[in-house]
């Protein structure tokens, strides 16, 4: 097995090397390199190839900033975390875009390992290095032009509501998991898990939202070309539709209400993959979703193997993990499809995501074959008395209208 | 025609006299001071010269006093030389007796200006009779016939009071005082008449009334020793004498003006006599005068007429009355009676030729006192413009009737013409203002039923627009009726609209000056030349909580005034002789319930009215308020600047802290890795001991050896551990910086400092601002000598600079942080004074902003990164609370040097020392 290359940069040298003493415990797994500036990072990355680059931001010269935009350009697979001590906005604002995932000093070494051993697995799990370049890439995911728009309008009246802006944000996907990124990353010097769009927003507070969505375009649109080529608003009612399905799914099992956030957020952004595939490879992506509908026996999920070693499940749990989402959230995404890859075996957010998706396609499209529930999985769990009344709530909800 | 000519010539008299009159009286009182124009008052000194100044020199004073330009003077006369002195002009003014001033007026056409008054129990008299008395222990003395063939002394021959008046009723008598009485002398003062009939020198004697009265009152005689003749037990009506006398009433004396001196100075005197004579009334001063409005002289002339004497004297007929009346009684002897006879005729027949020269001279003498009534009639025109000219308006009342007579001015006051105004009391009452009615009321009965010698009121009446008009009423009932009802009463109006309308104005200023006071801010507190507390304002009150009643009038020194009293405060009066203000900051003084404040405190002397006079006004403010803003402020800028330094200081700190965790962790897991190596080399030494070591053994212990890594263990270890230690240190050293650089200052009192150390201070807490722009480079004077200081407050203003000469290098080197600047600190000290450089390298400021950089709010840097404060407060630190300089110098391109000069020794102690 390879080791893992990781490369440490820090201006100060003795940081360098108590990182280096610290994660001596991992030689056998990780390969460590130190760069004491910006300049000499990008020396070694020319010289041989790494797969995870931590950097401090305020330097002299090339700050980290400015160093991660160059590797995100450069060497786009790479992994992109900050260890920083510093907590000047600017900065920070500055770093929003290229990072994947921000560590304040002091950093407990537990953390340190954890982070870096975890964005490690990660590729792992998409084997596509040209999909983990594009997905790494990924500054923002794409929403729904009305839902972007309308977050905008908001954000730029005189009196903008924070409830307003937290109702928009948290029926898309692509703003909502950005705003988790921010907030389970240490970016504003506090590092929280948190799966409820309502609270991050509360917790960023509105004037960094505002900051963040005016200045540092942490939110974007989908091109009317896509808009055209796909039916995209199929696609956001069914994320919606997801989300709310496994909640109610879930609170049949588990009232908490931490859990139940978690769930929802799963089942919301359980197809983000779909919008990275669509936005950055749209003619594939469509070649690929017309190819299963005129191949019949064939589905989308197949056709994505065929066509990119690589579901559009893995894609997006791939950027979540890059952006540190929580791991039930990643798996749940991951996994939706086929739940028994899953080393977690108990009742997860997985589960009711894996549930609710089946069973909201099945309600809704009883006559096409698309795959459908993991009966041996639900088994395993002892779950397949729940199945009447979940496919009664699955039901209940597909007859309801939804609104975006 | 003729009469409006006549009228004009008096007016143009009247008129050129004024103006002329006015000269001095416009040249204002500065120039007056210069050169004054004497006034003299000649006076008939009833009683002797001395007497008469005594008597008379007040009123001088206070005539010239009041009459700005004039100095008055008295000009004591005897009988004699009063018309001497009246002829020549050696006098302005001339008050004598009525018969002198009967004959002055017609001789010399001086005009009575005002009547004299004597008091008497609180009465003014404004007429006089003679007294005709003699010993009470003469019986044979008891009316005036029995004073024939008796020795008789009066005061002088022209001594109105004390000899006209009783020769006039002697002569009614039928008695010739020349022919009847056995001697007639004349003792020239009228105590000696007094004292020569006491003294039996003489039989009987007379002197004007109130006389014997008031030498009784000064007593030099008893009232029961004499007998007055003929006594006058009836009241005259309209005059109530309430002296013992035995002749008819005459008016007093009146004060003359000669006709050299200005009817308008004239005019003066008279309205500053009724004045005093008013005030004095009312402050119920004794030995005061008074006078009236002139009185009428008819009955004076009547018995001077009636006498032949003075202006009436025909020398022809008193010549042949004398003669024949000598020569007819002397017994002629038979024998002579032809020659006599011859003589006589011869003597007759002379006499009759006599008699027509004096016949012709009679004529004349006829013409002359038509003349001489003519120049009285036009004097009493001109009194007529005099009252005019001094604004009075005249009433008559005849109080039975209604009816009332007003002069012209007395209606034009009130803008009508004289015809308008019906002659009737009901039309004046009309016009009185509601409000004064019930007051006019009862001042006109209190006098009308004699409680009062005078009517007098201030009040208003409606002038013919509609308006009000303040008047000064002024008069009394000058008639009875037999009954003793007032019958007719005569009186002034004069304007007082200006003088009411500036005693309002006064009141208006004070009670503007009031209010003034009350509203100020400020503590304010008048301290007179004795330490006397004269003003104490509404927030004096409030700050000290003494009220005013019971402030003023104490000793400043001694007023429990709850402040911190100073030296200074306490030698005040010793201190303000210097004539220079004085100002003291930050008094502590205790409020009420406890809490404390601050005052500045300003006294100033302040020039009372005489040149001697000093006063002194305090003003506190409160700056307690102010204090703690002050404090606020350059708290909240230091908490700013804190907080701009905290993201720097926590990165700072959180490199080491980052690697001692990192070393600790390491060493954590190397002690571990270190222990199984042991344990194994222990189970290998175990081996050795028994015998049993394998080769397979050794080889295990030395794969081990190599999986552990012990080269690197051996290496990383003390190193970790060395870094480890140095990150601790650097943590610590940052905290105390921090610790040092934010002294809290919490006495607020400078205490001696090393700057030195607060500079290094200041360099660690601010390392992250200037890391990465400048090196930084220190020359620190080791001998700089503790400066006495407020620590916290001089850092803050080093790290201002500090900051400052980050950013200006920044501007220079760009953002890509490549190149560095220098920032050097210097520090020194000369004399008394130590000097702080803060030099850097940076862009210099600009020409057009180097008067500004020291105004607050003022600032060049982009909007988030400065305040505009930090130059502003370090200034204010430096200069104000330390008594420094913060100067700089600077070059476009080249840089810029902060020099902070500071004081060795603070203020404070340098004042101690």
């Amino acid at each position: 097995m390879n080791k893992k290359r990781i490369l440490f940069v820090d201006d100060e040298p003795k940081v360098l090397q108590g990182i280096t003493r610290m994660l001596r415990s991992q030689r056998n797994e990780w390969e460590i390199a130190t760069a004491e500036s910006g300049e000499q990072a990008l020396a070694l990355l020319a010289a041989s190839p790494f797969d995870l680059i931590v950097t401090d931001m305020r330097m002299p010269g090339m700050d980290g900033a400015q160093l991660l935009n160059e590797v995100m350009k450069q060497y786009p697979q790479i992994v992109r975390i900050v260890l920083s001590g510093q907590s000047d906005q600017e900065s920070i604002f500055r770093s929003v875009g290229p990072t994947h995932q921000y560590l304040s000093k002091p950093c407990d070494a537990e953390t340190l390992k954890n982070t870096v051993e975890r964005a490690c697995s990660l590729q792992d799990v998409l084997a596509n290095d040209a999909l983990r370049r594009t997905a790494s890439q990924m500054q923002s995911l794409p929403s729904l032009p009305a839902l972007y728009t309308e977050v905008l309008k908001e954000l730029q009246s005189p009196e903008p509501a924070i409830e307003r802006i937290s109702r928009i944000i948290s029926r898309d996907a692509g703003m909502t998991a950005k705003i988790l990124q921010l907030v389970n990353s240490a970016f504003f010097g506090f590092y929280r898990r948190i799966n409820d769009p309502v609270q991050a927003i509360m917790i960023l507070g509105l004037e960094k939202i505002r900051s963040l969505a005016l200045t540092v375009h942490i939110f974007s649109q989908i091109d009317q070309a896509q808009w055209d080529r796909f039916n995209l608003g199929l696609l956001w009612k069914h994320n919606l539709l997801v989300g709310q399905c496994a909640r109610d799914i879930g609170q049949t099992l588990n009232p908490d209400k931490f859990f139940l956030e978690e769930i929802y957020m799963a089942g919301l952004l359980h197809d983000i993959g779909k919008i990275i595939l669509m936005a950055n490879l749209p003619k594939e992506y469509e070649q690929v979703l017309s190819g299963s509908r005129l191949l019949p026996g064939i589905s989308d999920i197949t056709a994505e193997y065929g066509r990119f070693g690589a579901s559009h499940a893995e894609i997006g749990a791939y950027l979540l993990g890059l952006w540190g989402l929580s791991t039930p959230i990643v798996e749940a995404v991951a996994f939706h499809h086929q739940p028994s890859q899953c080393r977690s075996q108990k009742f997860s957010p997985l589960t009711a995501v894996h549930a609710a998706n089946g069973l909201l396609h099945e309600a809704q499209l009883p006559d096409k074959e698309i795959p459908g529930l993991d009966m041996e999985y639900i088994e395993s769990l002892n779950l397949t008395g729940k199945l009447p009344a979940w496919r009664q709530i699955s039901r209940e909800l597909a007859e309801k209208r939804v609104d975006l | 025609m003729r009469k409006s000519k006549q009228k004009l010539l008096i007016s143009r008299v009247v008129l050129m006299l004024f103006s002329l009159s006015l000269l001095p009286l416009l040249a204002g009182p500065e120039a007056a001071t210069d050169e004054k124009v004497p006034v003299k008052i000649g006076i008939l000194a009833l009683r002797g010269p001395e007497h008469c100044m005594q008597k008379w020199g007040t009123t001088a004073e206070y005539l010239t006093k009041n009459i700005s330009g004039c100095i008055f003077t008295i000009v004591p006369l005897a009988y004699p030389e009063v018309h001497s002195a009246v002829a020549q002009g050696k006098v302005d003014f001339i008050l004598t007796n009525p018969a002198q001033y009967v004959a002055l007026e017609i001789d010399h056409g001086t005009t009575r200006i005002i009547t004299k008054m004597t008091m008497f129990d609180d009465i003014p008299l404004s007429t006089y009779a003679g007294v005709i008395f003699c010993r009470s222990g003469r019986p044979d003395i008891r009316s005036l016939a029995d004073l024939k063939n008796k020795t008789f002394m009066a005061v002088d021959e022209t001594s109105f009071g004390g000899w006209l008046m009783a020769w006039r009723e002697l002569k009614n008598q039928g008695i010739d005082p020349k022919k009847d009485f056995a001697a007639l002398r004349f003792g020239h003062t009228q105590d000696e008449i007094v004292r020569a009939v006491n003294e039996r020198k003489v039989d009987a004697g007379t002197v004007r009334s109130g006389m014997l009265e008031n030498m009784a009152a000064e007593g030099k005689i008893r009232l029961d020793e004499f007998y007055v003749i003929n006594a006058h037990k009836e009241h005259a009506p309209g005059c109530k004498l309430p002296f013992l006398h035995s002749t008819s009433h005459y008016p007093e004396w009146p004060l003359a003006r000669l006709c050299h001196t200005s009817a308008r100075l004239a005019e003066h005197v008279a309205i500053s006599l009724i004045q005093k004579a008013s005030g004095c009334r009312l402050a119920r001063q004794g030995g005061c005068l008074f006078w009236t409005v002139p009185l009428n002289y008819q009955p004076v002339r009547e018995c001077l007429k009636e006498l032949r004497f003075g202006p009436y004297h025909q020398p022809g007929i008193f010549a042949f009355r004398d003669v024949f009346r000598q020569y007819w009684t002397i017994p002629a002897g038979i024998s002579i009676f032809t020659i006599i006879f011859i003589i006589v005729s011869v003597y007759v027949t002379r006499l009759n030729y006599k008699l027509q020269e004096s016949n012709s001279i009679q004529k004349k003498e006829i013409a002359e006192r038509e003349q001489a009534e003519q120049a009285m009639r036009q004097n009493e025109q001109r009194m007529d413009l005099a009252l005019k000219g001094a604004d009075l308006g005249l009433w008559d009342w005849y109080l039975q009737s209604g009816q009332v007579v007003f002069n012209r001015r007395w209606a034009e006051m009130l803008g009508y013409a004289p015809d308008e105004i019906e002659p009737n009391i009901s039309v004046w009452n009309e016009l009185v203002h509601p409000e004064e009615i019930p007051q006019r009321e009862k001042v006109l009965q209190a006098h009308l039923a004699g409680k009062t010698p005078f009517y007098e009121i201030e009040y208003r009446l409606r002038t013919r627009s509609g308006g009000w008009l303040w008047i000064l009423a002024r008069g009394k009932v000058v008639e009875w009726d037999k009954d003793g009802k007032p019958f007719r009463g005569t009186g002034t109006h004069l304007d007082i609209s200006e003088r009411k309308q500036a005693e309002e104005n006064l009141r208006n200023t004070y009670a503007r000056i009031e209010s003034l006071l009350a509203a100020i801010s400020s503590v304010l507190i008048g301290i007179d030349q004795d330490n006397k507390i004269t003003q104490w304002n509404l927030l004096a009150e409030k700050v000290f909580n003494i009220p005013a009643a019971q402030a003023i009038g104490q000793s400043f020194p001694h007023c429990p005034i709850p402040w911190e009293w100073t030296e200074t405060l306490k030698d005040l009066p010793t201190l303000m002789l210097s004539n220079q203000s004085l100002h003291h900051e930050n008094v502590r003084f205790h409020c009420c319930e406890g809490k404390e404040g601050i005052l500045d405190i300003t006294v100033s002397p302040v020039q009372g009215k005489a040149d001697n006079l000093r006063e002194f006004l305090l003003i506190g403010t409160d700056v307690t308020e102010r204090r703690i803003l002050e404090t606020q402020l350059l708290h909240s800028q230091k908490m700013e600047s804190i907080g701009q330094l905290s993201a720097g200081i926590a990165h700072e700190i959180n490199t080491p802290i980052q690697y001692v965790g990192d070393n600790t962790r390491f060493m954590q897991e190397a002690c571990a890795d270190l222990f199984a190596l042991l344990e194994k080399h222990h189970v290998l030494l175990e081996a050795c001991r028994s015998g049993r070591v394998t080769p397979a053994m050794i080889q295990n212990i030395e794969a081990e050896t190599k999986e552990y890594d012990l080269e690197y263990l051996k290496n990383e270890i003390p190193n970790s551990i060395l870094q480890s230690l140095e990150g601790v240190e650097r943590v610590a050293t940052i905290v105390r910086a921090m610790r040092g650089f934010a002294h809290p200052d919490a006495s607020r009192e400078k205490i001696p400092a090393n700057i030195n150390q607060g500079i290094e201070n200041t360099i660690t807490v601010s390392r992250n601002e200037w890391k990465y722009a400048a090196e930084m480079h220190k020359n620190l004077d080791p001998e700089l000598p503790l400066v006495s200081c407020l620590t916290g407050e001089i850092n803050q203003v080093i790290l201002n600079i500090i900051v400052n000469a980050a950013h200006a290098i920044q501007n220079v080197v760009g953002p890509d942080q490549k190149r560095k600047g220098n920032i050097t600190i210097t520090t020194g000290h000369e004399a008394d004074w130590a000097e702080i450089r803060i030099t850097d390298t940076g862009s210099g400021i600009p020409p057009e902003v180097r008067h500004k950089i020291f105004d607050p709010f003022f600032t060049t840097k982009e909007v988030g990164r400065g305040t505009g404060q930090g130059l502003a407060i370090s200034r204010s630190v430096i200069v104000e609370k330390h008594g420094g300089t913060l100067d700089f110098e600077t070059e476009i391109g080249k840089g810029t040097t902060f020099i902070i000069r500071l004081p060795v020794k603070s203020r404070e102690e340098a004042g101690v020392a």
